[in-house]
């Protein structure tokens, strides 16, 4: 059974239905980062302007260059997955899969791109002290005693400690349960002053300072649960990356086992090419509002 | 029959200028990714820097939408739609701002 309009042009609309149904589905995008980015301007205008919760500037945690890089990665995919089109319309696989392909290298880029950014956030730490002050680095060790007295190391940890009175009262997210211990000490690479190079092994550069249980309120590396701003952070760029990953997915099948239709039915190929182009172009668009928005304001 | 050289709305010369149209798009956006992150550097208060950001990214956003999805030049019951889209992302945006007034957080 043969699907109709997706090549001639239904009469009443003038258009092949899947132009139709790839804007209105992206009409309901539209409404869904719509919603997050309304998330966002009500965490930022709500947040306190003094103490450990107050908004954050984007530059203060995340990587500008790598940020702009990223914005200019999405944008030569873009051009790309047009040129691709073009190639089809003017019937020249070749050129075809050869923009598509440079499409999706982008695409991969990008999520490699931005694996490495949230990477570089799990690994970086935020000591709140008592003082209400905020040490940063990178963790060399959390030291704990245990009931019975002895020491345990942890040289890593994915979640959030809260400390009263240097006794652990809550533990997120890492294996081990540890609230009820004793917080012997941290011992953190803190960060260079901002606009010196950043050092990232633990072994070498800055030396390791220790802070004590009983200055600690709370020890978290940067996760969603760090803050409101690393919150609306990762939910915005991963359910952006994840709309990366399925265009990038398309966009390869397309070129690969969807090939097969140049030689059954070109115009066909040509429509889907491009609608899954519009879808492409939408997600360039979001990212087009996210990277000043979280990285530059 | 089904075989078309090319779209059936465009000959080729207009089609041929379009792509080069997009391909000046895409200088225009580079150069407006940079203008965006070195015009961010400049101190004009939180609220100047974001209606400077949300400017340049509202024009880069229309380069896309008008020129890479083509919207320039398409066809009736599209823009029908999309006034839809864009009043409902407008009494979005409203109706958060609107709720701010009510202090609740």
């Amino acid at each position: 059974m043969d699907i109709p309009y997706t090549v001639t042009p239904r009469r009443d609309t003038g258009l092949y239905n899947s132009k139709i149904g790839i804007w209105l589905f992206l009409s309901s995008e539209v409404m869904l980062f719509g919603a997050l980015f309304c998330s966002y301007i009500l965490l930022r205008t709500s947040a306190p302007v003094t103490g450990p919760l107050v908004w954050p500037l984007g530059s203060d945690y995340l990587n500008i260059p790598i940020g702009t890089f990223n914005t200019a990665v999405l944008i030569t995919s873009s051009i790309t997955v047009i040129l691709s089109w073009a190639s089809l319309v003017r019937r020249d696989v070749k050129k075809f899969k050869f923009y598509m392909g440079v499409t999706v290298i982008c695409g991969v880029m990008f999520l490699c791109i931005k694996s490495y950014e949230y990477h570089e956030k799990f690994i970086h730490y935020g000591i709140l002290l008592n003082d209400q002050t905020t040490v940063k680095g990178h963790l060399e060790e959390i030291v704990v005693k245990e009931k019975d007295g002895t020491e345990k190391k942890y040289s890593s940890w994915n979640g959030a400690l809260q400390i009263v009175n240097g006794v652990v009262t809550q533990s997120t997210f890492h294996n081990d349960q540890i609230a009820d211990r004793e917080l012997s000490y941290v011992l953190i690479h803190k960060d260079p002053p901002i606009g010196k190079h950043h050092a990232v092994a633990k072994e070498g550069h800055a030396e390791a300072t220790k802070i004590y249980g009983n200055q600690i309120a709370r020890v978290s590396n940067f996760g969603p649960w760090y803050h409101p701003f690393f919150a609306i952070y990762f939910t915005l760029t991963a359910l952006h990356a994840l709309h990366v990953f399925g265009g990038m997915m398309v966009n390869f099948y397309l070129m690969t086992a969807g090939i097969g239709m140049f030689k059954t039915d070109p115009q066909h190929l040509t429509n889907r090419v491009e609608v899954s182009g519009l879808f492409w172009h939408f997600v360039d668009l979001v990212w087009i509002f996210l990277f000043p928005v979280l990285y530059l304001l | 029959m089904s075989d078309h050289t090319h779209d059936s709305h465009h000959d080729v010369a207009h089609f041929n200028h379009h792509i080069r149209v997009c391909i000046g798009v895409f200088l225009a956006l580079m150069v407006l990714t940079v203008v965006t992150v070195l015009v961010s550097r400049v101190h004009l208060g939180t609220a100047g820097n974001v209606a400077v950001a949300l400017f340049i990214a509202t024009g880069k956003a229309l380069l896309v939408a008008c020129y890479f999805m083509h919207l320039i030049s398409e066809k009736k019951i599209i823009y029908r739609v999309l006034i839809f889209t864009f009043f409902f992302a407008a009494g979005l945006v409203f109706l958060t701002l609107w709720a701010y007034q009510d202090h609740y957080f």
